[in-house]
């Protein structure tokens, strides 16, 4: 498999949380998977030790405002969250990272073209396909 | 009496590296300006026409450093400069010789425009490999 | 339709050059870098810079710097004042159409002012007068 441009990568979303649609003029996506650890090291350990804890998926999106699509700006004020997915080639259309998600959004209006950046968090599950 | 406490680890670290970061921040920036400024200056030497040389050889860079900032200017002495850039009609030359209009020739806007975009995303990276989070944009 | 970045320069010459008032001032009309031999009154529109904003997908916007001056030679009597002043009522905060585009913004960055003066005779002199304009289009 060959390295792919993010150029080409995709977000999609659904309050109902079944079929994610695209948000359009996005231009960039994170997602961060950290997990947190514990500091096991006993007596005798030639190093530290330590074991995980629970994976924390989070992570932000960038992009244009453009009023042809204000799905994230509702999704702010979604009492239920709805499914998220994010894919860092649409030419690979299978691989994706996707779960529930709350998001939340700001919206940056100067003389230039409105900047929107949003961020999310797990609700539930998530998973990378395939 | 409660026997709680907080111990925070690595504060005195974290107040040197503080200490030291306009220091840092401005050495690499100011590499970062300079270069950036000085293969501008490069770039437009290399596309101006080489007939007399007086184009290419009035053009100059000029660097200031300070320990909080860096700043260089590109500029061209010549005064064919102006025409060359924003274009000249018929015209001759000290020598009588008639040149002919010239359309315009933004080599010298476009290329600093160009090295300056390329610049703030340079500089952009330098203020987050340094830890910090940068929003917004340089212009 | 698909965007042709070229038809934006062509919207902008076209519109300076079908205005009545303009072409008054300046009757040889608005060309693309250069206006043909002979010309003496005219208006110049040139690309200085441009860079195009990415999004995932394609081109967010097209964000463009042009040269428009009004130029014209010292003895042709034009009112350089008016004709740089009719640019700017033209150009400043107007929308312009363009096919496969939706127009984002339009406005005057900075001004442009120089006469050039003949090496080999002083007395012929062009006055240049305009501005750099900043064009943002979206490809629609």
């Amino acid at each position: 498999m060959a390295i792919k441009s993010g150029r080409y990568g995709t977000v999609k979303y659904d309050p109902a949380g079944v079929t994610p649609v695209a948000l359009i003029s996005l231009n960039g996506w994170k997602l961060s998977l950290k997990t947190d650890y514990e500091d096991v090291t006993c007596f005798g350990d030639s190093n530290k030790v330590y074991v995980p804890g629970m994976r924390d998926v989070s992570g932000s999106l960038t992009g244009f405002w453009n009023s042809t699509n204000v799905v994230l700006f509702e999704a702010t004020e979604a009492a239920t969250p709805g499914k998220l997915e994010l894919a860092p080639n649409s030419g690979e259309p299978t691989f994706t990272f996707s779960g529930l998600a709350y998001l939340d959004a700001d919206i940056d209006c100067s003389l230039s073209a409105p900047k929107v950046s949003g961020s999310f968090k797990a609700a539930g599950p998530w998973v990378l396909a395939p | 009496m409660s026997s709680n406490r907080f111990v925070f680890s690595g504060l005195e670290e974290l107040k040197a590296q503080l200490r030291a970061l306009p220091a840092a921040l401005a050495g690499e920036g100011g590499h970062l300006v300079e270069g950036h400024a000085n293969g501008a200056a490069a770039t437009i030497k290399a596309g101006y026409p080489a007939r007399s040389g007086e184009l290419r050889d009035k053009l100059e860079v000029e660097h200031q450093t300070s320990a909080f900032g860096a700043r260089s200017v590109v500029r061209n002495r010549s005064k064919y400069a102006d025409e060359f850039e924003y274009g000249s009609q018929a015209r001759h030359t000290a020598i009588g010789a008639n040149r002919g209009s010239m359309p315009p020739n933004p080599l010298f806007t476009q290329t600093i425009r160009q090295r300056r975009r390329a610049m703030y995303a340079d500089l952009q990276g330098l203020l987050e490999r340094h830890g910090l989070e940068v929003t917004g944009d340089a212009e | 339709m698909p965007s042709n970045s070229s038809d934006i320069d062509s919207a902008l010459v076209t519109k300076l050059g079908a205005d009545a008032a303009l072409l008054a001032l300046l009757p040889h009309g608005a060309h693309w870098d250069e206006a043909p031999p002979g010309s003496t009154r005219f208006v110049i529109v040139s690309l200085v810079d441009a860079a195009d904003e990415p999004m995932q997908g394609g081109c967010a916007y097209e964000d463009a710097l042009y040269l428009v001056k009004a130029v014209a030679l010292s003895t042709a009597g034009a009112d350089m004042k008016a004709a740089e002043a009719r640019i700017k009522a033209l150009l400043e905060d107007q929308a312009l159409v363009v096919a496969g585009y939706t127009w984002m913004t339009l406005h005057r960055e900075a001004r442009i002012r120089r006469t050039e003066v003949d090496d080999a005779d002083p007395s012929i002199r062009w006055y240049h007068r305009g501005g750099h304009y900043r064009l943002q289009m979206a490809p629609s």
